[in-house]
């Protein structure tokens, strides 16, 4: 293979190496392509530095993801600033306290990348969203870094999340055997939830906002789909994406169960209960309201978490059907994921008793059992 | 007040044709019933309007062992009420405030985004947004910062000055300088948003949606809307006399600058209260006033009266159709833009010159 190196070459060598890279690849063939260019989750094929000591992320999952993969920060320069949240009130920062210090410039609004930022964090190499337009893909190609792009919509792309991460930075094993674990999980999630009859599956709704506009999720989003593999029936399966709907949409459809969202701060069953628009329904009278847990990345999105949320989601949408315990299974997880032993406390904080314990059959499936 | 006795020179006061002018003032109000029906008996949840006229006139006495007649009747109490009256409340408010500036202006493009108002409003509410939280903190930071603006465009005009002198082309300007200022703050507000936790929440507030409306935002928006209206309702002869031209009105012993004031601060209240609990909601001032000038004509007598009802009607017939045509609700905003825009460019196509009236 050819050495490469790190430092400045001139355009000559430049020119010799690609000549010869161009030579070993007709020679060898896919094999040794395989070495320096990676086929990202939108398609495109991306030649990966030698090294990438230097990664920026800008979809929100992929910091915890990387942290995980690497069971460290260090190689996170820059991420977005909404994973913030993540470090400063979740689990995360506790389990990497080296990850308050990551840039959250690299990119703004929507995703969209600040060059002078970006290119001030020095990456090898820069993930993206791709299937939200060029507009926050080009600019970072302009910069002449290279770009990886996933693509958002389904929780169970997030085994080639792990793969093409894990390839990405050098922890091509790591990915695997995590991408493994992810599918193997998520199968067994969906064979429990295949058995359900149907007259036996709640309908569930979940609410990207709850306060200042009541949005569903609809058709495309990870909640449609992880409801469904929870044995539950999202009765706003049809509308397109996240949906704005008005106050009487959600009574017609009176859900056996709500599921608040964890973007917003002040959302929490409480405030549900106590709102007079929502008196009488369905998830309201018999407390079904929760609030979606939230660890080293918030549950509601896709992230290496999923299979713990979807645990966590066919405990609440059928308290009477048996599970193994979750709370030791976060523990494993935790412990797998990022090498870090949670306490009975953390755990009680991941699940937010605080706000959930209220609700209907909560203690009872996901408390502490002396 | 007896109307009939002060006449203007613009209007034909003859005593036979007083029946004929009110008849519209008729017509608007039933319009205005039928679309207040329509918006109580229509919606997602579906409500036989038999069944609605019986909740709304036996009050909360339905029966308690039948859910789905507890269902039904808070439903319409407590969800279609609220909301189509605060659509009733804001069309009246922001349709009168628009015939009020057109007059005030003599410029029949006139709105009350114009004042700078509804920039100042909007800055408030992400303001609030971002720092505090929404519901009660972003109607109240609408609310001050709505007044503030106004105060800095009387301020920019030449504080009294404005008020007495002659050139509403200042008080234009010192709009335009405001809204600008208070747009760009916006603008500023949204960039240091969180991104997932804030910024969706500002957009979509900043489209425009009667969607969170409850009995709180109605009685927030009542008072407000409602002290304008009736500041507005007592000025509706000298604004009459207004838009002949300051000296005609001068000449009729208008006393134009009090008159002046006190429009802009009924417009303000409006325009405030308004974004504070729905949003920026554009076009109502614009097209409602033209659409009764075009139907009815300006008879001093009803004008006002007729642009509040007719306002009150649109509004909550355009809400209901926002609300009742998809599962998914669509931004007021945009529905009254999509609407008014091509409505208005309609009616200046085939009335013409009859605008410059």
């Amino acid at each position: 293979m050819i050495e490469m190196k790190h430092e400045q070459r001139s355009p000559v060598s430049s020119i010799v190496l690609a000549g010869l890279a161009l030579a070993a690849l007709l020679a060898s063939g896919m094999a040794a392509a395989e070495k320096t260019t990676l086929r990202d989750q939108m398609g495109h094929p991306v030649t990966l530095p030698a090294k990438v000591e230097k990664l920026v992320a800008i979809p929100i999952p992929i910091a915890s993801m990387v942290m995980a993969l690497d069971g460290s920060a260090a190689r996170l320069s820059g991420i977005n600033s909404a994973a913030r949240s993540d470090i400063d009130e979740g689990l995360l920062g506790r389990m990497f306290p080296a990850a308050a210090q990551i840039s959250t410039q690299v990119a703004g609004e929507s995703f969209a990348p600040n060059g002078e930022a970006l290119a001030a964090a020095r990456p090898d190499l820069v993930i993206q969203w791709g299937d939200r337009g060029d507009a926050i893909v080009t600019p970072i190609r302009k910069l002449g870094l290279p770009v990886l792009t996933l693509k958002y919509g389904d929780s169970q792309w997030v085994a080639d999340w792990l793969r093409i991460t894990g390839t990405a930075i050098g922890k091509g094993e790591r990915g695997e055997k995590l991408a493994t674990w992810f599918e193997t999980r998520m199968a067994e999630a969906e064979r429990r939830a295949a058995v359900i009859p149907a007259g036996e599956r709640p309908r569930v709704l979940y609410l990207m906002r709850g306060r200042s506009a009541l949005l569903v999720a609809g058709k495309n989003t990870s909640m449609d789909g992880d409801i469904a593999r929870a044995g539950g029936i999202n009765p706003a399966s049809q509308l397109p994406g996240f949906a704005p709907v008005g106050v009487e949409q959600i009574l017609a459809w009176n859900p056996d169960i709500i599921l608040l969202n964890n973007f917003e701060r002040d959302m929490s069953p409480q405030a549900f209960y106590a709102d007079g628009r929502f008196k009488g329904l369905a998830a309201v009278t018999k407390k079904r309201v929760y609030r979606y847990p939230r660890g080293g990345f918030r549950w509601d999105p896709p992230s290496q978490e999923t299979p713990l949320a979807l645990d966590w989601l066919y405990g609440v949408l059928h308290p009477d059907r048996s599970m193994p315990d979750l709370r030791p299974r976060i523990s494993e997880t935790y412990l797998m994921l990022y090498g870090y032993r949670v306490s009975e406390a953390e755990i009680d904080r991941i699940l937010r008793f605080d706000e959930n314990g209220q609700s209907a059959h909560y203690g009872k499936r996901f408390g502490k059992h002396p | 007040m007896n109307s009939a006795s002060i006449a203007l020179p613009a209007t034909p006061g003859a005593r036979g044709k007083k029946r004929r002018v009110w008849m519209s003032t008729w017509a608007l109000a039933t319009l205005l019933l039928l679309a207040l029906i329509a918006g109580l008996t229509l919606g997602r949840y579906l409500i036989a309007p038999a069944q609605v006229l019986e909740i709304l006139f036996s009050g909360s006495a339905f029966d308690a062992r039948d859910p789905e007649a507890a269902m039904a009747a808070r439903v319409i109490e407590s969800v279609r009420l609220p909301r189509v009256l605060l659509a009733a409340v804001i069309g009246a408010g922001l349709a009168a405030a628009g015939a009020a500036l057109q007059s005030l202006f003599r410029n029949p493009l006139a709105e009350p985004q114009l004042l700078g108002v509804s920039s100042g409003a909007a800055f408030g509410g992400v303001l609030a947004m971002l720092l505090i939280g929404d519901g009660q903190p972003l109607v109240i930071g609408a609310l001050v910062f709505g007044m503030l603006a106004l105060a800095a465009v009387f301020w920019l005009a030449g504080g009294k000055a404005a008020s007495r002198g002659s050139s509403t082309v200042l008080l234009v300007l010192a709009g335009i300088v405001v809204s600008g200022v208070f747009a760009a703050g916006v603008s500023l507000v949204k960039l240091v948003a969180d991104p997932q936790n804030q910024l969706p929440a500002i957009v979509f507030w900043l489209m425009g949606s009667l969607a969170t409306a409850d009995r709180d935002r109605l009685l927030l928006a009542l008072p407000c809307v409602g002290v304008g209206l009736v500041i507005l309702y007592g000025l509706r002869f000298q604004l009459l006399a207004l838009s002949l031209g300051e000296e005609d009105a001068r000449g009729l012993g208008i006393r134009v600058g009090l008159a002046r004031a006190l429009t802009l601060v009924a417009v303000g209240l409006i325009t405030a209260a308004s974004v504070a609990v729905c949003g920026i909601v554009g076009w109502v001032g614009l097209v409602v006033p033209h659409l009764i000038r075009m139907s009815f004509g300006t008879d001093h007598r009803n004008f006002l009266v007729n642009v509040m009802l007719g306002g009150a009607a649109y509004l909550i017939l355009v809400d209901t159709f926002a609300r009742t045509a998809t599962a998914e609700e669509i931004p007021l905003g945009v529905l009254t833009a999509l609407l008014g825009a091509p409505l208005f460019a309609f009616l200046v196509r085939r009335i013409g010159h009859g605008l410059e009236r």
